[in-house]
């Protein structure tokens, strides 16, 4: 379905994605993990056609996202870091525009939009305008106006950033609830929600993917050298701790031998 | 075509749900309607000709007012991300703010049409010239809209 090739990103002499690839299948969770500053948000830009690759190339259904970006548009959804919404609109009012831009045939607006207030739990404050909603209403909203045109691919960008234990129980529910009708590429930096949801993990790390694998092998895997099976937090952390260096490693006697040439 | 008018209406829809929209109705009305009795007065002719200058005159400041904040807002609410990854087309986002600020633009000039109204009722002024006048304001209006969205599009990608 999605399919990744060898994708570089430099700003500058900033190189934030270094040859990264992969693919995704129809009905993937997919976890994208990683440090802050890792490029995770660029990678999402740059499926969504936001950002133009440096190199590299990116697929869906067969057709490359920067040759067919408009038509390839219309089969992603895309929720950022920051839910892109309007503060001064109703909810309704907002969906139906974001129905409208996204192509949404007018004789099927008012049917996706009932099915998307009904699927995000909105229903009773679709009246309401944006900015007074609290921002797990917002966060929700972020994620009907991503599925409100039947994307085959969401892409979800830190989705239950912010949002207290309760509220981030009903998003990724709602994320839940998007495995049979397409593939879900999200982001977190809470590890135990891409427990809950994920069935495959990417770790991105400096901009190279370390690590590509299904969520229960890398568990299984990862935990069989050790004497109780390792968690995806202790699996994350193993990656992402600062190598040792050469120094630190060296045996008293190579110290010594060292110290003896110097001399 | 539909996605053009979806933006408009979306621009227009915001626009008037703040008080930007009604502030900049309100000071360039009375602005208006003081030049213009002012002129009237002076002059005592059944003619726009002087009124429909300083329009054009203050058309200079008065538009980059409404063009100022169509792309500052997208990106600071983080909205141009949203509009940049739906299906649309640079020039259906730039056409969709350019027609709500001319609608919004087309308004203030119909709310000026008073004038020729007041004239007409105390003399016999010429129509064409009249209507000529209202469509070259109209369209420098139109003009100065779109020079405004191509200095705002210009800075933007520097």
């Amino acid at each position: 379905m999605l399919k990744v090739k060898k994708i570089s990103k430099h700003f500058g002499s900033f190189q934030v994605l270094d040859s990264v690839s992969f693919e995704m299948n129809k009905g993937d969770i997919v976890g994208l993990l990683g440090k802050n500053g890792a490029g995770k948000t660029t990678l999402m830009r740059i499926l969504t056609s936001f950002i133009t690759p440096s190199s590299g190339t990116v697929n869906i259904d067969g057709e490359d996202i920067f040759k067919h970006s408009i038509s390839i548009r219309q089969k992603i959804g895309y929720l950022p870091e920051k839910p892109p919404l309007y503060g001064d609109m109703t909810v309704q009012y907002y969906l139906n525009f974001a129905a409208e831009i996204k192509g949404v045939p007018k004789n099927k607006r008012l049917f996706q939009l009932a099915k998307v207030l009904e699927e995000c739990d909105l229903e009773q404050v679709k009246q309401k305008t944006i900015a007074t909603l609290s921002k797990g209403y917002k966060q929700r909203v972020g994620i009907a106006q991503a599925i409100i045109h039947e994307p085959k691919l969401l892409i979800l960008d830190e989705p239950t950033s912010g949002l207290d234990p309760m509220q981030i129980q009903q998003v990724l529910a709602l994320i839940k609830n998007q495995r049979d009708q397409r593939t879900v590429l999200l982001s977190t930096h809470t590890l135990t929600e891409i427990e809950q949801v994920a069935q495959r993990v990417l770790m991105i790390k400096s901009g190279r993917i370390v690590l590509d694998d299904s969520l229960e092998a890398l568990l299984k895997d990862e935990g069989s050298t050790q004497s109780q099976p390792l968690t995806l937090e202790q699996i994350f952390i193993n990656h992402h701790q600062p190598q040792t260096s050469e120094s630190t490693t060296q045996t008293p006697e190579k110290k010594e031998l060292q110290e003896v040439s110097h001399e | 075509m539909n996605k053009i008018f979806a933006l408009t209406k979306k621009e227009l829809y915001r626009f008037f749900s703040s008080p930007i929209a009604y502030i900049i109705l309100s000071v360039m009305l009375s602005l208006f309607n003081i030049f213009f009795f002012m002129i009237i007065d002076q002059n005592r002719e059944v003619s726009l000709r002087d009124v429909f200058q300083l329009m054009e005159f203050m058309l200079v400041f008065f538009i980059p007012l409404l063009t100022m904040r169509l792309f500052s807002e997208e990106k600071s609410n983080g909205t141009m991300e949203f509009l940049l990854t739906a299906p649309l087309t640079h020039t259906m986002i730039v056409l969709g703010k350019y027609f709500s600020m001319l609608i919004f633009f087309t308004l203030l000039i119909f709310l000026t049409l008073i004038y020729y109204l007041i004239v007409e009722y105390f003399g016999e002024p010429d129509p064409y010239s009249m209507l000529f006048g209202y469509l070259g304001i109209w369209l420098e209006g139109a003009f100065f809209i779109a020079v405004g969205l191509l200095v705002l599009l210009g800075h933007r990608t520097k």
